[in-house]
């Protein structure tokens, strides 16, 4: 029934953006989306667009897949764009009845799709290139600063994981009740949304039931394995930065310093469309 | 390598209330492991066989007595994790226990949790894996595996820590007959190595290969005996509320028919051989 959904959506293959590390992985995806907000005009987002279809070219991720990741902010995309389009005043470009096109508006619709394109893309990069372990790992090892001041990143960190080891077990689980639920005459398929959500109710609370004893017995076995929190504990991969992630880092501060100083309009290329 | 003094574990049942007598999983039991021996704890539902198992590994301290494993009190707070490194753990369900989505991350579970130093623990993981056989599978998500892979998995986690002992509690009740005998197998070789071997389980033919049976009922030690010594006594079994291996039910059936089977015929392969031997006019070629 629900056997088959994808969760994660990371991309096998061994290319040099997949071999970086985790943590240089992720402070880049934050740079690049934070210099997305300095860009302030099309060159500008023309270069952040080239330089992430390289990063895309040399991961071998197919950019069907990064088009994927379009569908789930399909609705939001249009309606920011036509939102924009049609409601912002100034100079009328067009005009049928009660709709106008202005092209403050016109600008303005472009500009806010092209950055949310921008950012979900960039964002997926990450997310197809890193395991979701490795990315947990990584955010492990960022925040761990922040240990020092009584946060418990390693635990936060140990339950992301876990999370998402365990994601398929209780699809799996919630599958075989609602198989179980269905024998014994459940409908899950009529009725209306609040009906539909009431039936539901047989499903959720075995589940909850045996998502805690699937927790217990968790804890019993890595209580046995020795487990006893984050001190003292190492790791068979340990993340070192490697010539590959310094070159990476070049890169990166490159792209920053191209973006923030076309922004400023101190490159020798055109302003086009400038907000 | 294991030592119950006197162990009672008595506890509060869960939800049953105010006032509710207390449970007693194990009453005043005393027993030893030998080094390197191979033991079958066996009983029914109840018998307290899990808590025994539960104390060897510190994941319970007794409320009265003392359990001591390789001549340290699971008591002591200090030798706790040496505990549980000398005494594996391999549980019931393989999907809980396993930790990581990554096969040769969760074997590494153990030791990055000893501290081991990641050469070492690298060492120590591809020869775990290797020993159960799931080094071919060692980047794959355990979620693609088959039940008793999984249980090779779980037994490689515990591998990799080098244990002077594994506890085996229920680790075949919910594999089928494939990953059962595919885990039987890890056992006897574990066994050659020398690994002490505790083996908790419902189905007799498992226990039939063990050096020694232990019966619990009630949370006390009913019968301790070798396989040979343990299924001669009529009634022991059924008593224990157990079922005798298929083998044995059809030696003594065989033997009120006259047949002089000894008692040492425990198992399919030796009873075969049995029939073979003594009478070849039934048996072709």
């Amino acid at each position: 029934m629900i056997r088959n959904i994808t969760l994660g959506q990371y991309y096998q293959y061994d290319s040099v953006i997949h071999r970086l590390d985790p943590r240089l992985k992720i402070f880049g995806t934050f740079l690049y989306l934070v210099m997305l907000f300095f860009v302030k005009d099309l060159v500008g987002y023309g270069i952040a667009a080239l330089c992430l279809s390289g990063v895309i070219l040399v991961s071998r991720v197919p950019f069907r897949f990064i088009l994927r990741g379009m569908r789930p902010i399909m609705f939001i995309l249009a309606f920011t764009f036509l939102l924009n389009l049609l409601l912002l005043p100034g100079t009328v470009l067009w005009q049928a009845g009660p709709v106008t096109v202005t092209h403050e508006g016109l600008k303005q619709a472009v500009f806010i799709t092209v950055r949310l394109l921008l950012l979900v893309f960039g964002a997926s990069v990450l997310t197809y290139t890193t395991k979701p372990m490795s990315l947990t790992d990584g955010f492990e090892r960022i925040l761990s600063p922040l240990s020092k001041l009584g946060v418990r990143t390693h635990e936060i960190a140990m339950m992301m994981s876990i999370a998402l080891r365990f994601i398929p077990t209780l699809v799996g689980e919630t599958d075989k009740i609602m198989k179980a639920q269905l024998a014994r005459g459940a409908d899950f398929e009529s009725g209306n949304l609040l009906r539909r959500a009431r039936n539901m109710i047989p499903v959720l609370v075995p589940l909850f039931v045996n998502a805690f004893r699937i927790a217990q017995d968790l804890a019993m076995a890595m209580e046995a394995r020795c487990y006893s929190g984050g001190r003292g504990r190492t790791r068979l991969h340990p993340m070192r930065y490697g010539m590959r992630d310094l070159a990476a880092l070049m890169m990166l501060i490159l792209f920053a310093v191209l973006i923030f100083v076309q922004s400023r309009g101190m490159l020798p290329l055109p302003m086009i469309w400038k907000i | 390598m294991i030592d119950f003094n006197g162990v009672s574990c008595r506890y509060k049942r869960e939800y049953a209330g105010e006032g509710a007598l207390p449970v007693t999983a194990l009453d005043d039991v005393s027993f030893h492991i030998p080094r390197g021996s191979f033991i079958a704890l066996v009983g029914r539902n109840g018998s307290g066989k899990s808590t025994a198992a539960r104390c060897m590994n510190a994941l319970q301290l007794p409320s009265g007595g003392t359990v001591l494993v390789d001549g340290a009190d699971t008591s002591d707070d200090e030798m706790v994790l040496t505990i549980r490194q000398k005494a594996g753990m391999v549980f019931q369900n393989p999907d809980n226990q396993l930790v990581s989505s990554v096969v040769e991350d969760d074997v590494a579970f153990g030791p990055e949790n000893l501290g081991l130093h990641p050469d070492e623990i690298r060492k120590r993981v591809d020869r775990a894996m290797k020993a159960a056989g799931i080094y071919d599978r060692r980047l794959d998500s355990p979620d693609e595996l088959s039940g008793g892979q999984k249980q090779r998995v779980a037994i490689a986690g515990v591998l990799a820590m080098e244990p002077e002992c594994i506890i085996f509690d229920e680790a075949t009740a919910m594999l089928d007959p494939a990953g059962r005998s595919a885990v039987m197998e890890m056992i006897r070789r574990l066994r050659e190595r020398g690994t002490t071997v505790v083996l908790i389980t419902h189905f007799m033919e498992e226990a039939a290969e063990a050096d020694e049976i232990l019966i619990l009922k009630e949370g006390k030690i009913l019968s301790r005996g070798t396989p040979a010594e343990i299924f001669a006594v009529p009634d022991l079994i059924s008593e224990a509320g157990l079922d005798l291996p298929a083998a044995v039910k059809i030696r003594n059936l065989l033997r009120q028919r006259g047949a002089d089977i000894p008692d040492r015929v425990l198992d399919i392969k030796s009873l075969a051989e049995w029939i073979a031997g003594n009478c070849p006019e039934n048996v072709p070629g």
